[in-house]
């Protein structure tokens, strides 16, 4: 009997070492919950600890939750909240956690360079850096006088469409983008042009980052995706080149997608995160982001111009507030067009 | 009356830490649906919807056909080989069963791409991916049911026909248990899985659950579009009770290796053809990941080291915690004889459900002030891995509870009058082996763990298997084949433990001298 009580107070023992042990307790720390890829956004929290001490708790998002898993943990906790701070890759989804009531004003004094049209008036979020919509085109397979300069070339009959990608249009920024087009096109004509593209059988694909891979293999000729993830084959020397899609006078333009960063409720006299979010808008990050290529633009202009790898770039004239009233009505739309 | 009510109290734990949780959430999901304006229910009608859940209905019974007709050949072929080869081809398979399915997928994606014929998109390619994905545990759970066909029936087949008369007409049929199991099994995880058939651009319905919590941001939303799955999946996993119980709550096997080795066409052949593929699955995957290797800068010990401990930390723990009330679970079903499928069905229900759903209701039963410690803590990725993968370790437990013969115990209860004694000294010590497997199987399987830690890891906290996701978006392919051998290796040296341990744990369970774990 003795060896079982010996059992059972090691067992005993290790759990209480478990418990022990997990709990956290560190004072001079700040919870941040990010859904940037965790490869940029690790470089950014060492940077602010190595600037300021004070010690980052993050809490990452995956692609294969969408970018949406860090929205619904921060719904989720809405009663109770743990993060100080919520740094977004988009928009949409922090203007969709103010209407939540999820998030706490602060009104940054980095933020007086950036634009109104870039910043929540009442402070709740604001916007900064830029990544934009782009078209990556294989270089080895389409001859530079052929090159797609409109995103509506994936109707264009002149490219086979199963060498065309586009990621899921319900899902991250490809879905920003889509609620953009619906506000400028209107839902009827938006919804039509997304109904050619499922009909046409262009390659609909898990992600921009798999548009940017497919691409630089050659298994598509072009694709649309983000600046930062084309940024990624550009740099690896695949031969790709990366265009701005509907530059023209008649055309509309393409889409910038903004970082945000806010203040969750409860947090907004934590100096800690407000010393966060003066860091991650102040000029010196910005470079800093540029540097790392995470964004490729930055929303500091005070006309609200933005250059995106230095070239100033005509975009979609709807707002941020447009976009985010179209998304809800975008990704229903378009999960029924195709998820098939 | 006080007697039953004693029993029930051993499936508390299990009921506390799996099944409130879910119970919980779904209740704030209903009401949450009650107070929604929008009828959501009339999603269910919607004929697009009906046509993408056919047709995930049919991709999960194509790879769940293939898997059968695979792990059939395969696990005939295990028996049709000598017994040294047998174990260490046996290895190889139970090697690759908790490697992460995405693993799996991207391995075989960058083998295909080699291939400038093969397409790397569509149907074929995906069910193929996901049939390598699952065979190495669906041949197991078969080649189980092959031994255990009682060796009086072979010897009465053998009196009126030929070996291979007998071996088709007896023996194969026989079998039937595990192949159904495995059809079953292999179905229902294939139905609830996205990442194989995303990865290679099929759209499933798991896909349109994914689609809904992201587009609502509600948990009622994605609740209702689960439903379907949820209902098909008690559908056809209530009727796989039965076979369950067959085929791990019944007593020791009768082993009949001589039978088969006697076939000369299965000897010859069918175990040559089985190591090669066996060799194939395992060392092709393995040539490629080290293909992508730079083993010059190993940058992932720097980046991942603190990962991969957590990872270690988190699935120790959670197997660990899990030990207790899984063997609690286990002495509940043992105690009631299999009678009540319902209660079988309840310890199963975590694998019906949406790694996502399960998450969300961890954090919505855990952020609570009274429970801040626990939230901001390692634990929560326990919780996470210990929900996740209990029920198996609960089967396996009982499985190993059932092979004990039933003579010990009766001559323990006829020696003593204390009820606890026999039980921790008979009953406990020989069930430790199938104790060891369950807590190891929690401890693997928790390693490829994603869909619920992504969500309930607290700041600060993350695994390995979320870092591989973080490198897959960004597209670093030797970033991710130097985790993959990282993760191949961990569980290589913990498979190897066990191992060591479950041989010792036999060699040392005797009581008396009497029980000879050989038999």
């Amino acid at each position: 009997m003795n060896r079982y009580n010996n059992l059972f107070f090691i067992l005993m023992l290790t759990l209480s070492l478990l418990l022990l042990s997990s709990c956290q307790s560190d004072e001079n720390t700040l919870i941040i919950y990010t859904s940037v890829d965790r490869n940029y956004s690790e470089q950014v929290f060492n940077d602010f600890e190595e600037k300021t001490g004070i010690k980052v708790l993050p809490a990452y998002d995956t692609e294969a939750s969408k970018t949406t898993g860090m929205v619904n943990k921060l719904i989720e906790e809405q009663n109770n909240p743990v993060a100080n701070v919520f740094w977004n890759g988009e928009f949409a989804q922090t203007i969709l956690l103010k209407e939540k009531g999820i998030l706490a004003p602060y009104k940054s004094p980095e933020a007086t360079v950036i634009p109104q049209n870039y910043k929540d008036d009442e402070g709740y979020w604001t916007a900064f850096g830029g990544r934009a919509r782009c078209i990556l085109v294989n270089t080895d397979l389409v001859p530079p006088n052929e090159y797609p300069d409109s995103f509506a070339d994936i109707l264009n009959d002149e490219y086979e469409p199963s060498k065309i990608g586009l990621a899921y249009p319900i899902f991250g920024t490809t879905a920003t983008h889509a609620a953009a087009i619906f506000a400028e096109m209107g839902a009827l004509e938006a919804t039509n042009f997304y109904e050619r593209v499922e009909e046409r059988g262009v390659r609909i694909v898990d992600g921009n980052g798999v548009v940017r891979d497919l691409v630089a293999d050659g298994t598509l000729i072009f694709g649309l995706t983000d600046t930062d993830d084309a940024l990624g084959a550009v740099n690896k020397g695949k031969p790709v080149k990366i265009i701005w899609p509907d530059q023209g006078e008649d055309q509309q333009g393409t889409l910038i997608v903004p970082n945000t960063v806010a203040i969750i409720k409860g947090s907004e006299n934590n100096k800690n995160a407000q010393a966060f979010v003066d860091y991650i808008l102040s000029e010196e990050t910005s470079d800093y982001l540029f540097e790392i290529g995470w964004i490729q633009g930055s929303t500091r202009a005070p006309d609200g111009e933005v250059t995106i790898l230095g070239e100033e770039i005509k975009t979609i004239d709807v707002s941020l507030e447009e976009v985010y009233e179209n998304i809800e009505k975008t990704k229903e739309v378009l999960g029924k067009v195709f998820i098939r | 009356m006080r007697k039953k009510r004693n029993h029930f109290l051993l499936l508390v734990p299990y009921l506390t830490v799996s099944i409130l949780p879910l119970v919980l959430f779904f209740s704030k999901g209903i009401q949450s649906l009650i107070n929604s304006e929008t009828v959501k229910t009339m999603q269910l009608m919607d004929q697009r919807v009906i046509v993408l859940l056919l047709k995930t209905i049919f991709y999960s019974f194509s790879v769940a056909f293939l898997v059968l007709v695979a792990g059939t050949f395969i696990g005939i072929g295990l028996m049709s080989m000598h017994k040294a080869y047998r174990k260490f081809f046996m290895g190889l398979l139970i090697l690759l069963i908790p490697l992460p399915i995405t693993i799996h997928s991207l391995i075989w994606m960058n083998i295909f791409s080699r291939f400038q014929w093969m397409p790397l998109t569509g149907w074929g390619i995906s069910v193929l991916v996901q049939t390598v994905a699952w065979l190495p545990l669906g041949t197991l759970i078969i080649y189980d049911a092959m031994t255990k066909i009682p060796k009086g029936l072979i010897e009465v087949g053998q009196l009126f026909s030929n070996d291979l008369k007998v071996f088709f007409k007896i023996w194969l049929p026989q079998s039937k248990t595990g192949m159904k199991i495995v059809t079953l099994g292999v179905f229902l995880m294939t139905f609830n899985d996205y990442s194989v058939p995303s990865t290679f651009a099929v759209t499933t319905f798991p896909m349109e659950i994914f689609a809904s919590y992201s587009i609502s941001l509600n948990a009622g939303d994605a609740m209702i579009t689960s439903l379907p799955m949820v209902f098909l999946g008690f559908g056809l996993a209530l009727p796989l009770m039965n076979s369950i119980k067959k085929q791990f709550f019944s007593g020791p096997s009768t082993r009949d290796d001589t039978f088969i080795q006697e076939i000369a066409l299965l000897n010859k052949y069918l175990s040559k053809i089985t190591m090669l593929i066996i060799l194939l699955i395992i060392v092709l995957p393995l040539i490629a990941l080290f293909q992508n290797t730079r083993f010059s800068s190993f940058s992932l010990m720097n980046d991942g080291g603190y990962e991969i401990l957590a990872t270690l930390w988190i699935c120790f723990g959670g197997g660990l915690l899990a030990l207790p009330i899984m063997i609690l679970a286990a002495l509940f079903i043992v105690h009631h004889n299999n009678r009540h499928s319902f209660i079988l069905l309840l310890i199963l229900l975590p694998t019906l459900i949406s790694p996502a759903l399960i998450g969300a209701a961890l954090i919505h039963l855990m952020n609570r002030p009274i429970f801040r410690e626990i939230y901001l803590s390692h634990l929560m990725g326990m919780l996470a891995v210990m929900i996740r993968f209990m029920p198996f370790g609960v089967l396996v437990i009982v499985a190993g509870l059932k092979r004990i013969p039933e003579d010990y115990m009766a001559v323990g209860y006829m020696t003593v009058k204390n009820y606890k004694k026999p039980l921790t000294r008979i009953l406990l010590p020989l069930a430790i082996p199938s104790i060891v497997i369950a807590t190891g199987m929690v401890f693997l399987l928790g390693i490829g763990e994603l869909g619920t830690s992504v969500m309930v890891l607290p700041p600060g906290i993350s695994t390995i298997t979320v870092r591989i996701f973080g490198y897959l978006h960004y597209g670093a392919t030797e970033l991710i084949a130097e985790v993959s051998i990282v993760v191949i290796a961990i569980i290589f040296i913990i498979e190897f433990v066990l191992y060591i341990l479950i041989r010792k744990g036999f060699k040392s369970l005797r009581i008396g001298g009497r029980y000879d774990s050989s038999k």
